[in-house]
């Protein structure tokens, strides 16, 4: 009965959710006709996002497959449907590879004036090539998703006891898949800037998005403050909180990491991809993602009573999810702006069009898990 | 000799739990429990209050990190002030990786003493060791210590209602 009433309430959401599309795409088509160059720069980052959840999904599904817990059969469901809306979230990728030469400095026109040290990675920073590596990383993750949709498909738990090599092997395709996106459509916006622990900052980041937006959808099901978790006394959400300020810390460690070393070096080349990200106002998106992705999580996952409290636990997941958008804004915007506010109707839009069309893909698998199953060409029983 | 209180000893945790339950009904307060593993809620029907100890942890981070944070800039402001690659003296990103260590050192010390401290250890002597039914040749049982400092403490008549709740022994303790 409960299925069926989440059925309802989130095939009742679908009709807004495509009501708010078809307004955003209305809106980016005036976009591209109005300046292509700013309607990508805004379409980038919310596809990034969007992207980012379920091949953070990915990476949750596919650790837990190797380390087992009670936490990863609980929220195995909402991660299996983020991971099913993969195509979708790489096909809003699309639009931008139209006009590479309009967002990537290394594709542009005038790429022949950019420095020394820029022009010696054009042997890496060329249209071709580039091309061939989104096309294999897709392959890769979509690959992924299939197989890893079809291991977790058991609730019993026997799907980790014989795949730990296949999850291995799996975790390690997708790091190297990570890296090379990471660095292809992040960090090559600023082709310049050179960082070796990025693709895992993306990583971790990923799996905080992916992390706190399927333990809402968890704690909208479900109560799990009541449930029984690992250890005696212990709520299942308690666990599952735990494992979200796992995620937070690690993505708080790798970005200071990152700054830390690039501020400790005090390199022209490094340092100006914070000096960017931290003058022209984008200081107050940063001081915003420090406080919604590090301050607020991490003082409020300290209390026991929070973590038995659904609401409670519902707005740390919103404040999480919502930094996480931040963060992605955060790193891909700044290079991409013209330092003018109002170009940020180009982000909303985007954000409504690609973003209500992935939420809607994502609420139609949530009505029905066994949707999923399309993925894997069998029937789901249960 | 004076009379630290009574004990008695049942044979299974429910039994303990009843017992409890029952004397804190009767209006005992100065009561104690003793188990050979963790008897779920008995702290609670006790009446003992909520640990404190991860406030005091709390407290541990802080006083390490503010410690050690501070340590540094005495050292390179006043002490030995030391220009480090043209880079301020006060370089406070790299002073809170060590802050953070500290933290984490002060938060275990914290733990560590704090749980001692909470558990009044170590403590070298205690009445209740010379109760033989609670040495270790006859322990292994589920035990309730009544002190003889309870209001509510008749000697007689607490020993004769910890029987019949069911105690297999009931013994007076020495202090």
């Amino acid at each position: 009965m409960m299925r069926a009433m989440m059925r309802l309430a989130t095939e009742r959401l679908i009709l807004p959710a495509l009501a708010v599309v078809a307004v955003g795409l209305v809106l980016c088509a005036t976009g591209l006709a109005f300046d292509f160059r700013a309607m990508l720069a805004g379409w980038l980052p919310a596809a990034l996002f969007l992207l980012g959840l379920p091949l953070g999904a990915l990476t949750i599904l596919m650790v837990h497959g190797l380390t087992g817990g009670r936490w990863g059969e609980a929220i195995r469901q909402p991660l299996r449907a983020l991971v099913a809306t993969l195509p979708l979230a790489l096909l809003l990728l699309l639009p931008v590879l139209l006009r590479l030469d309009l967002v990537f400095p290394w594709a542009s026109a005038d790429a022949a004036a950019l420095p020394e040290t820029v022009r010696q990675k054009f042997s890496y920073l060329n249209v071709p090539f580039f091309l061939l590596r989104f096309a294999a990383c897709a392959a890769i993750w979509l690959v992924l998703a299939w197989r890893v949709l079809d291991w977790t498909t058991t609730d019993s738990g026997r799907g980790s006891a014989g795949r730990g090599k296949a999850y291995a092997a799996g975790l390690i395709a997708h790091g190297l898949a990570v890296t090379i996106f990471a660095i292809d459509w992040m960090l090559s916006l600023e082709p310049e800037f050179s960082s070796t622990i990025y693709a895992l900052l993306e990583a971790s980041a990923e799996v905080v998005g992916a992390y706190a937006l399927a333990m809402t959808v968890l704690c909208v099901n479900r109560s799990i403050e009541v449930m029984a978790g690992g250890e005696e006394d212990v709520a299942l959400s308690e666990d599952l909180a735990n494992m979200l300020f796992g995620f937070v810390l690690l993505w708080t460690y790798l970005s200071f990491m990152q700054w830390l070393v690039t501020w400790g070096g005090d390199l022209p080349n490094e340092i100006r991809w914070y000096l960017i990200r931290s003058s022209n106002g984008w200081q107050y998106l940063l001081w915003l993602l420090i406080a919604l992705q590090f301050a607020v999580p991490f003082a409020g996952l300290l209390s026991r009573d929070l973590k038995r409290s659904h609401a409670g636990l519902l707005s740390i997941c919103g404040i999480v999810l919502a930094g996480h958008y931040v963060d992605v804004l955060w790193r891909i915007r700044p290079p991409l702006a013209d330092g003018n506010v109002i170009a940020f109707w180009y982000d909303l839009a985007a954000l409504a069009g690609a973003g209500g069309l992935w939420l809607a893909l994502l609420l139609f698998v949530l009505g029905r898990p066994d949707r999923i199953a399309l993925w894997c060409r069998r029937p789901v029983h249960g | 000799m004076s009379l630290y209180g009574v004990i008695a000893a049942f044979a299974d945790p429910e039994a303990l739990t009843e017992a409890v339950r029952t004397m804190r009904a009767r209006g005992y307060r100065r009561m104690d429990a003793f188990s050979p593993f963790h008897v779920h809620g008995l702290a609670d029907m006790l009446g003992m209050r909520k640990t404190r100890l991860p406030w005091t942890i709390l407290g541990g981070a802080i006083v390490g990190a503010v410690f050690v944070y501070g340590l540094i800039l005495y050292s390179v402001e006043i002490d030995f002030p030391l220009n480090v690659g043209g880079r301020p003296l006060h370089s406070w990103p790299a002073f809170l990786v060590i802050a953070f260590e500290a933290a984490i050192l002060g938060a275990a010390l914290a733990a560590f003493f704090g749980m001692l401290a909470a558990n009044r250890l170590p403590e070298y002597y205690h009445p209740v060791f010379n109760a033989t039914s609670f040495t270790y040749a006859r322990g292994g049982k589920f035990y309730l210590l009544v002190e003889a400092a309870d209001p509510k403490f008749r000697k007689g008549v607490t020993k004769g209602q910890l029987t019949r709740l069911g105690a297999e022994t009931v013994e007076e303790v020495e202090a």
